[in-house]
């Protein structure tokens, strides 16, 4: 084996299971997220030559992972499924919830509604608990327009999730009305 | 929603949030995955194609006078990761027990994968009516299973043994060793040599053997440098192969998986104590909202529940069904199991992973031992 098939071996055993995760977060099944996975890799294959540090390989990952999946999805034409219709093995008990159902319907729903760009902005965030600057590398910007573009996405997450209070305190359109 | 809820809520959602990478590893084993990334790098490369020419030699060789001798003839640099048709050949050569030579195939189907048809290859004669006919051997005889005397009367019925067998929980991944038209189990006296810290150790045990043969499609990378695929066949002769052993009453149960070559790599044999895949009888207690149901599930006496399932289907964001499956582990041997007491009943909480409804069905699949073998589960 040369170096360069170690040092992918390295980075496939390394981040498989982080990507695996990203991929079942955003498909239906584990094998989407294989299919998506083994995908990313092939890509990475081929860019081996642009793979950064290792301490920021993951968040590029995560970027090429995220065109794959656009692929994918726009391909099949799916949409974003929460529901998740999975087969999963776990062991444990799981603490009690502090939310209700009426929570997870309306941040679905919320979800649901926002561009495929934006949710993505949003699950690095939550999901993958992504920082700035990490979110910069996976999305191929600084790290100051990951913050805006996240900043935005969660206004907008937030507007979408308290409608009444956005449109009270946000909304130009309704100040404009209120003075007139 | 505040930030903190909506923190809560995001983390409560996450498909992945329980799954562990222990978890991920046994769902996506990570020599599938690999082979999955290689296809894909072959399919987006064909010029590396034109610049490997596998070759693949027949070979024959003959260990000692009463031994099967098992030559996995194999030779080239690129092995198990041939991108170009190729046909295999394993030569068997039996001697004086009355054994014929035969030649087992492996095929190259797609012209960009190499599948393990045939790791283990045996004659046809090497069981009858149930009973080993002579001396066969993995790793050079690390592995043995003689001939049983013709006066030992063989213990329990072929079909309970097959089912136990392939519902070993190590041979996920595998599929039954073939003769002909039957799958190699057979009755015989068991010498392993490997001596492993917890293993019992079995010498001249008389013990049912069940053969199984890895059905794993490698994709490798280019392979430079290193042992030739042959330098490695040489010191892996069974690489592929497994033998599942079944003692008499109270005799231990034991997987040997045979010294193996994977990607140009030499990988140890081992043994270990053969479990047995159940699926858990549970009584579901209560809903807890409609996400969540509580149940109770027995685990299996002398063994634990190592994890469950959910499997659901729905529609309009509400769930239509959800198949539960509670997974038990056991050792293997009947005996043994029944001789522990029956656990009392533990309590769990299922996360549904959508909503559920007054109308939702809940699934319970059919309880007992899983066959593994060959990736199916019945």
């Amino acid at each position: 084996m040369n170096e360069r098939d170690e040092e992918f071996s390295r980075v496939v055993a390394t981040h498989r299971n982080a990507l695996l995760r990203y991929g079942l977060r955003r498909l239906e099944d584990y094998s989407g997220a294989e299919d998506l996975v083994a995908e990313t890799f092939v890509v990475v294959w081929r860019r081996f030559d642009d793979v950064p540090p290792r301490d920021e390989e993951l968040f590029w990952l995560y970027g090429i992972a995220g065109r794959v999946l656009s692929n994918l999805l726009r391909g099949r034409q799916r949409s974003m499924r929460l529901e998740a219709r999975l087969a999963f093995e776990r062991e444990g008990e799981l603490a009690t919830p502090r939310y209700t159902e009426e929570d997870v319907e309306a941040l679905l729903e919320a979800l649901g509604e926002m561009s495929p760009d934006e949710r993505e902005l949003i699950q690095l965030a939550y999901w993958e608990k992504l920082s700035y600057r990490e979110m910069g590398i996976a999305l191929g910007c600084s790290e100051k327009a990951a913050g805006i573009r996240l900043s935005r996405a969660r206004k907008r997450l937030h507007s979408l999730l308290n409608p009444s209070k956005t449109e009270a305190t946000v909304s130009p359109l309704r100040r404009e009305e209120k003075k007139s | 929603m505040n930030e903190d809820l909506l923190s809560n809520v995001m983390a409560g959602i996450d498909p992945a949030r329980d799954l562990t990478d222990e978890t991920l590893e046994n769902l996506i084993p990570h020599a599938r995955l690999v082979s999955k990334i290689t296809s894909g790098i072959n399919s987006a490369l064909p010029e590396a194609r034109t610049v490997r020419t596998p070759v693949w030699r027949r070979a024959q060789a003959l260990v000692g006078a009463s031994a099967v001798a098992l030559a996995l003839a194999v030779t080239g640099a690129v092995s198990l990761f041939s991108s170009a048709p190729v046909t295999t050949q394993w030569s068997v050569s039996a001697s004086s027990h009355g054994a014929h030579k035969i030649f087992i195939q492996g095929t190259e189907a797609t012209g960009q994968q190499f599948k393990k048809t045939g790791a283990s290859a045996v004659t046809e004669s090497l069981v009858r009516n149930h009973r080993i006919q002579y001396k066969f051997q993995l790793d050079g005889g690390a592995f043995t299973v003689t001939p049983p005397p013709a006066s030992m009367k063989i213990p329990a019925n072929l079909h309970a043994i097959g089912s136990e067998m392939w519902a070993t929980s190590q041979l996920e991944g595998y599929s039954p060793q073939r003769a002909g038209r039957t799958t190699v189990i057979g009755f015989g006296i068991v010498t392993i040599t490997d001596h492993v810290k917890g293993i019992p150790v079995i010498t001249k045990t008389p013990a049912w053997v069940g053969l199984a043969h890895e059905n794993v499609t490698y994709h490798c990378p280019i392979q430079t440098g290193g042992q030739s695929a042959k330098e490695l066949s040489m010191q892996a002769p069974s690489s592929g192969s497994a033998a599942v052993v079944i003692g008499q009453s109270f005799s231990p149960a034991e997987v040997y998986i045979a010294k193996s070559v994977r990607c140009g790599r030499l990988y140890a044999a081992e043994l270990s104590n053969a479990t047995e895949k159940l699926s858990l009888p549970w009584t579901m207690t209560g809903k807890l909202g409609p996400t969540k149901v509580a149940l109770e599930v027995t685990p299996p006496p002398c063994g634990r529940i190592v994890g469950d399932a959910v499997a659901a289907t729905w529609r309009s964001g509400s769930l239509t069904s959800v198949t539960i499956t509670e997974f038990g582990a056991v050792p293997e041997y009947t005996t043994t199991w029944q001789s522990c007491p029956v656990p009392s009943p533990v309590r769990k909480v299922i996360d549904l992973r959508g909503l559920s409804s007054s109308s939702t069905q809940f699934i319970h699949p059919k309880t007992g031992r899983m066959t593994v073998v060959a990736n199916t589960y019945k």
